[in-house]
């Protein structure tokens, strides 16, 4: 049954974030800053370029705007100066009853053709009175009909400009019809000496408008003009049949709305940058269109942005990635070669000559400790195998088959003798219990009540066969009894006090056994009277493991003193005070650790002093 | 490998948006530029002055270049066919032609097709019979044309026209155009009981030419602007009532004077740049037949400079 993973797990691996290596967060790391700040500049870049275009074309279309602009004004000025003429200098002049402006129409006409279609003066009734340069007034037209004729009369004061419309006054045998922007006025006319009023029209040749500003359009390919009136009927318009047929839609209602300057607009789903500009005097608007959407320049540039970004972003990978392999590498073989001692491996520490003074130093360090550890190894597994030979040599003592021989010598003796049986099953009963505590079932720490025991089994065997040649005691406070010791340590003590102190004494030897507690030490003293040691002996003989042993377990006071420290640690151990002649005493000096179980257990194995 | 996968990934990415900025780069800014030809009958004609304004309008905004073949020297299919050729020759992207005459064009359409774009002025498409997808027209609709035609001259003199007899000009009757507003224009005053007292076709000269034998008619009716042309002095010096459809300066002129009575005037404008727009759409996405039909204006002299209707009789610019 698979383990039911939830998507943070399954995100984790495909990502492999929990075991990501130094390679991989630096690559990453150093990638994406510097991606960041690429992508950051060149959308800065982008934008200040963006924007320093649009600015460009808008200052284009100011200027061109307002040139155009003056343009039409001087048109419109010059018209209104030659209605001006025409009206001060000769119309008003003149009483129209027995006079003519046709005259000075005629010259003004000839002097200014290419600008305009006509002059024509009417009275207020509609008459022809005078016109240039066709004074053949259609029969059916009606001119107080004519829009231009209802504004002059409707408003006297003013110049009226009309919308361009196509000319119906005269008949043209040429067939010709113009496309004409009418300037009417009204005019004050002396008539038989009386004033009336009437209309002068000049009517101004819309193609010199159209021609301005289709010039404009045609030089100018980042924007449009169109010029309106001030209620936004268009004039002129680049586009202006499309519109007339609906196919094309243009917002000069709305631009009709606008102050002089730059707007920007919606229409039709584009963004546009909006210019306008009034004509003096008229109310017109001309306007100018650009769009505030990316020209295509622009968007080839916005390609070339992107393309830098991600060339820029792979050569910033590829040597990003190089950088960090080389940093990390180093760092890699050196944890491979780690990770190889620690499964065993023989081939030792290894350190790219490449890596940077920092790897160098912690290859170096990791190889001191690696060293040290395998000294300490080396120093325990020795600690190891000096526990198990001192111990194996303990043992081995208590089966000594000289020991036993004699022993058992002894106990055949008194069976042979007779009367001595009770003697003989003391000894069999002390000899098993000797052997028995001597293995304790295979351990090595016992209580030390055990190991008085042990010695007392030890001394009650030695009393009988040295036939109590000397006297021994016990005094073990039962308090300690209950503490931990290493067995096998009393009994090699008090073999040495027999054999090296009382046993050749002529008079009765003497061995005491005491023990205490101090603080939390016990101490064990084994003291007998016999003929001491000799003092440069005494210097060495905790440290001369040459020492051969005469008699007994032979084991020795090395073996109890090196197994004492092997197992409690080296403040521990026997001290030896001796006198020749005087005796000697044998101090067993180790820590109070109460026997239970848990303490035996870690004492075995060499723990207990760890977790302290 | 596992652990390159990200990079491996990365760089893959990058390079196809690489591949693909350069691959946008080096397309070119400027689209294609088309070459159109248009063949159309008397192309020196002023009549035609609209449509080319139309055809200039169309030529700014889908950037094409379209040149107007000359065509005073046309007389017959055949010489139509080899100014066709010509211009395949040459190279052209598409054809806008109306045929001097729709008889016997089954074969010149067909082969026209077969190696370069068609659009077709002034004729229906349904009568040749070719693939679907291949020609593009636009087109008045003649029917429509001529009963409206005919129906300004009702709204004038009533429809009841027992005992008056009627003149029609009709230019080109090997036209298909032509042809239908003919057979239209009889069978209404065929069932309005006018009799039709003479019909003159032909060029502008054979029309003027004929005109001296025939008799003075009540009304006289022209299909086109060549046949109002040529039938305004007739009209004028007999004062006989003209009614036409065309748009020509003469005709105008002869709107103005009063001697047409009443003109329907088509758009043609509009039928310059929807033939240009069409074509250029079938060049850059080959599509299924569009027909595109113009509209038309009914003008008099009473309404002839009103706003709407002085822009489709004068367009500004021309």
């Amino acid at each position: 049954m698979s383990e039911h993973k939830t998507f943070k797990d399954k995100f984790d691996d495909t990502c492999n974030f929990k075991s990501i290596s130094i390679q991989g967060l630096m690559l990453i790391s150093f990638t994406v800053v510097s991606a960041v700040i690429v992508f950051v500049l060149e959308i800065i870049f982008y934008k200040f370029f963006s924007i320093q275009s649009a600015q460009t074309i808008i200052q284009s279309t100011k200027q061109v705007t307002s040139q155009t602009t003056t343009n039409l004004e001087d048109y419109l000025q010059q018209m209104r100066q030659l209605s001006d003429t025409l009206y001060y200098n000769s119309i008003k002049e003149i009483d129209i009853s027995n006079a003519t402006c046709e005259t000075e129409m005629n010259m003004l006409y000839e002097a200014n053709k290419d600008k305009l279609i006509s002059f024509a003066l009417f009275s207020e009734d509609g008459k022809l009175i005078a016109a240039s340069p066709n004074a053949d007034l259609k029969d059916d037209v009606d001119v107080k009909t004519q829009q231009w004729f209802l504004d002059a009369v409707s408003e006297v004061e003013n110049l009226h400009f009309s919308l361009p419309h196509v000319q119906n006054l005269f008949d043209d045998s040429s067939i010709r019809y113009n496309w004409v922007i009418s300037l009417s006025r009204s005019v004050s006319l002396n008539d038989h000496g009386k004033m009336c009023e009437g209309v002068l029209l000049v009517d101004m040749n819309y193609s010199y408008i159209e021609q301005i500003l289709n010039s404009v359009n045609t030089d100018n390919t980042n924007f449009y003009t169109y010029l309106i009136d001030g209620s936004g009927a268009v004039i002129y318009h680049p586009k202006q049949m499309l519109i007339n047929s609906g196919d094309y839609k243009e917002n000069n209602m709305k631009a009709a709305l606008y102050k002089d300057g730059l707007h920007n607009e919606e229409f039709e789903g584009e963004n546009r940058n909006v210019v306008v500009d009034t004509v003096g005097y008229t109310g017109w608007k001309l306007v100018a269109v650009s769009s505030a959407n990316p020209s295509i320049y622009e968007n080839r540039v916005r390609y070339i942005v992107i393309l830098l970004v991600a060339v820029t972003f792979l050569i910033l990978m590829f040597i990003n990635r190089f950088i960090s392999r080389f940093v990390s590498r180093p760092l890699y073989v050196l944890a491979e070669s780690i990770s190889g001692l620690s499964q065993g491996s023989k081939k030792g520490l290894e350190i790219l000559p490449g890596a940077t003074s920092e790897v160098k130093h912690l290859g170096e360090v990791i190889h001191f400790y690696e060293q040290s550890n395998e000294r300490l190894v080396h120093d325990i597994v020795k600690e190891q195998d000096e526990k198990r030979k001192s111990e194996l040599d303990a043992l081995q003592a208590q089966i000594n088959p000289h020991f036993l021989y004699n022993t058992l010598d002894s106990i055949v003796w008194m069976i042979e003798e007779g009367g001595k049986q009770k003697d003989a099953v003391f000894m069999i009963t002390e000899l098993a219990s000797l052997f028995r505590l001597s293995l304790s079932k295979g351990k090595t720490i016992i209580t030390i009540a055990d190991e008085i025991k042990h010695g007392k089994n030890y001394m009650n065997i030695q009393a009988v066969r040295f036939k109590n040649h000397f006297i021994y005691d016990f005094d073990i406070p039962e308090e300690i009894e209950k503490y931990c010791t290493v067995k096998l340590i009393v009994q090699p003590i008090l073999e040495n006090a027999i054999y090296y102190g009382v046993k050749n004494m002529d008079e009765d030897g003497e061995i005491h056994v005491k023990g205490w507690k101090e603080n939390d030490d016990i101490y064990i003293t084994v003291s007998d009277n016999g003929f001491g040691i000799p003092e440069d002996y005494l210097k060495t003989i905790l440290s001369d493991t040459e020492h051969k042993k005469a008699h007994g377990s032979g084991v020795g006071l090395i073996n109890v003193h090196k197994r004492i420290q092997l197992r409690f640690g080296e403040q521990y151990g026997i001290s030896i005070a001796s006198e020749l002649d005087e005796g000697t005493c044998v101090t067993i000096h180790i820590p109070a650790v109460p026997y239970t179980e848990e303490n035996q257990k870690a004492l075995e194995e060499g723990t207990y002093f760890e977790k302290e | 490998m596992k652990k390159n996968k990200p990079f491996i990934i990365t760089v893959l990415i990058l390079s196809i948006v690489i591949m693909s900025t350069i691959f946008a780069l080096s397309s070119p800014t400027v689209e294609n530029i088309y070459e159109i030809s248009v063949i159309v009958p008397n192309s020196s004609n002023n009549m035609w002055n609209r449509f080319e304004s139309g055809v200039r309008e169309a030529m700014d905004n889908e950037n094409v270049i379209v040149n107007i073949v000359n065509t005073t020297d046309m007389e017959t299919l055949a010489d139509q066919k080899n100014l066709i050729d010509k211009e395949i020759r040459n190279g052209t992207d598409g054809l806008i032609v109306e045929f001097i005459s729709s008889n016997d064009t089954e074969k010149v359409v067909d082969d026209i097709v077969s190696r370069t774009n068609l659009l077709l002025l002034n004729t229906k498409c349904a009568m040749y019979d070719i693939d679907l997808k291949k020609v593009d027209t636009v087109t008045l609709d003649d029917e429509l044309i001529a009963t409206t035609l005919t129906s300004q001259l009702f709204d004038q003199v009533g429809r009841d026209l027992r005992f008056k007899r009627v003149g029609i000009l009709a230019n080109n009757v090997d036209q298909y155009n032509m042809k239908k507003r003919l057979n239209t224009v009889e069978d209404i005053l065929d069932h309005a009981g006018a009799k039709i007292d003479w019909i003159v076709s032909g060029s502008s000269s054979e029309m003027e030419e004929q005109l001296k034998f025939v008799d003075i008619p009540n009304y006289m009716i022209g299909l086109n602007s060549v046949s109002l042309d040529s039938g305004i002095d007739f009209a004028k010096k007999y004062n006989i009532p003209l009614y036409g459809i065309g748009g020509s300066d003469q005709n105008v002129n002869a709107l103005d004077e009063g001697i047409i009575q009443s003109m329907l005037v088509p758009d043609v404008f509009m039928m310059g740049y929807n033939s240009v727009q069409l074509m250029v759409q079938r060049i850059k996405f080959p599509h299924e037949r569009k027909e595109k039909i113009i509209d038309f204006y009914t003008i008099n002299k009473e309404n002839m400079f009103s706003k709407q209707n002085e822009s489709i009789l004068f367009p500004i610019g021309d």
